[in-house]
């Protein structure tokens, strides 16, 4: 398959789209003033995923997942170190605690904010192409990546959308990826779609 | 299938433990399970058909709005945690207060009709037991803490008392036999010399006087927690001889010591001017930052100190005096992992380098 530079732009454009509406969102929600940006954006195959970002390579990530299906099919996740999730639940909430970590209401809000971050990201791309798919419970699982994936569907992934965003709140530099997932042949018509509709709207 | 079939699988929602409710896109209530029946005292008989923001006004804020309406659309479920919404509707507790709640909603589609499926979890007993972990957790880790640093203090008190009693035994024994053995000469000496043994048994004496002063302050160091000082101020407060001129710089910083820090400032003074004599004119107390730690200086423009003796002034005992100055300094500061060092060249001045590692210093407020 064959990226332009165009259908790049364009998916970092809806994924931007996305994540500004739920920086919105949270700053609503906690009253503080956090701010998410994703300054970069790579589609590479999923077998070169976890060579790719060394964020990934910890044996301990936490993912909030959505898992859609439709007219393209995959999974779209926002993954953190645990170190720096609990660090940015932590500072959302305003809980003064002298060491940061997941406990079971901490996971909860994680998750809460991975749904906020996934809806909208997934809402501007569904949005932009008047696409309706079918989406599974957000979900909040910890290990390394290819155990966060499940290795039942590993063959079905193709193509990865990966996009480092940043969040921002106070002295906090907090990095995460926001992955999606295609299963094979759900990029390709994502893309065409992307083109028509762009075509369309011109 | 119609409306009148979810209405009527409204009941399959009441044997279900969590709070079921569905409602149109304009909120009017469809389905009102027994659950959050029990829980709010509001029956469907009376419930369905009512607008939910009607009753529960907090759902009409945009930050439940937004995400509604986009399970409305036909996007994702959205998930509304304890922490953020620890109440989605008002659901009083037997024993007082409001349930903790933990929400879900799904866009629910029929005869092109949307619904939104609100599931909402009572998780009261979570956040409960949640909360009673954290605080015991924390209170462990204060534990902990507490008794590393009795431990710390034991330690230090040991190796202080290992010390002392080597002070006590070993020096004034060993001064105390001085002092006799000039008592021994002054029997059957002339009344010239006995004068001078006279005169050295008081030196003497005078040591010992010192060596059990320096027991008493010694005793005390490293008995109450380190604090942040101000190293402006100590060394403002300094009173040199008019003769020497102090300049100042660098030094808007605190530094966590022990509190006889002061002392540590005091000593350098002294060491200055008993070893500098009428020689020194100027002390210069300088600090900078240096990589991440925070470096201290202190100068003057004496004689110097010999590179053969850098290493050894700093031991107990070492020097002209009674030798216990600049080791006093070194345990004070070592309280709080600082270290000193001699630096200066002989005919240039004394020149002391006292090490902050970090953690150990900040800039002083409003110093930044």
């Amino acid at each position: 398959m064959n990226i332009d530079e165009d259908s790049c732009d364009a998916i970092r454009e809806l994924i931007n789209i996305g994540v500004g509406r739920a920086a919105g969102l949270l700053n609503e929600m906690t009253g503080t003033h956090i701010r998410l940006n994703v300054p970069e954006v790579h589609i590479l195959k999923f077998s070169d995923l976890i060579r790719s970002n060394k964020l990934l390579e910890s044996d301990q990530l936490s993912a909030v997942t959505l898992r859609f299906s439709g007219a393209f099919s995959g999974i779209s996740m926002l993954v953190f170190p645990p170190d720096s999730a609990a660090l940015l639940i932590t500072a959302l909430t305003g809980e003064e605690i002298e060491e940061p970590e997941l406990d079971a209401l901490r996971i909860e809000t994680l998750n809460e904010v991975g749904n906020i971050v996934n809806n909208a990201v997934m809402g501007s791309i569904t949005n932009f192409l008047n696409a309706h798919l079918m989406y599974s419970m957000p979900t909040y699982l910890e290990g390394d990546i290819r155990q966060i994936l499940g290795t039942e569907r590993a063959s079905a992934y193709h193509w990865v959308v990966l996009a480092i965003s940043k969040f921002m709140l106070e002295d906090l530099n907090i990095v995460g990826n926001i992955l999606m997932i295609f299963e094979i042949g759900s990029l390709d018509t994502l893309l065409t779609r992307i083109q028509e509709a762009a075509g369309n709207k011109k | 299938m119609n409306e009148g079939s979810l209405i009527s699988r409204c009941d399959y929602f009441d044997i279900l433990p969590s709070g079921i409710i569905v409602i149109r896109p304009d909120y009017t209530i469809v389905c009102w399970n027994r659950t959050i029946a029990e829980w709010t005292g509001m029956y469907p008989e009376e419930i369905v058909g009512c607008d939910l923001r009607e009753l529960f006004p907090r759902l009409k804020n945009r930050r439940y709005e937004i995400r509604i309406r986009q399970v409305f659309d036909g996007g994702p479920a959205a998930f509304f945690s304890t922490q953020f919404h620890p109440h989605f509707i008002d659901a009083p507790l037997p024993q007082g207060g409001l349930r903790f709640q933990r929400t879900s909603i799904h866009s629910i589609r029929e005869d092109e009709k949307n619904f939104a499926l609100i599931v909402i979890d009572d998780v009261s007993e979570l956040v409960s037991q949640v909360h009673s972990f954290r605080e015991m957790k924390n209170r462990a880790i204060h534990e902990v803490e507490e008794r590393k640093r009795i431990e710390d203090a034991f330690r230090q008190a040991n190796r202080q008392l290992t010390l002392l009693s080597g002070i006590t035994r070993h020096d004034i024994l060993n001064s105390v036999a001085i002092a006799a053995g000039y008592l021994d000469l002054m029997a059957g000496s002339p009344e010239e010399k006995k004068e001078e043994y006279l005169e050295r048994i008081q030196q003497t004496l005078k040591k010992i006087q010192q060596q059990i002063e320096f027991t008493r302050t010694y005793e005390i160091l490293g008995s109450n927690k380190p604090v942040w000082h101000n190293v402006d101020a100590i060394v403002r407060k300094m009173h040199l001889p008019e003769r020497i001129r102090l300049e100042i710089s660098g030094l808007g910083v605190d530094i966590m010591a022990d509190p006889m820090l002061g002392k540590v400032f005091g000593n350098l003074l002294d060491n200055t001017l008993r070893h500098g004599g009428g020689e020194v004119s100027m002390v210069v107390v300088d600090g900078r930052v240096l990589g991440e730690e925070f470096l201290l200086t202190w100068q003057d423009d004496g004689p110097g100190i010999d590179p053969a003796e850098k290493i050894k002034i700093f031991n107990r005992g070492y020097g002209k005096n009674t030798g216990l100055g600049l080791f006093m300094i070194r345990e004070i500061l070592s309280i709080t992992g600082i270290t000193i060092e001699e630096t200066g060249e002989v005919g240039k001045g004394a020149r002391f380098e006292i090490h902050v590692p970090p953690g150990k210093w900040r800039a002083t407020e409003g110093n930044d």
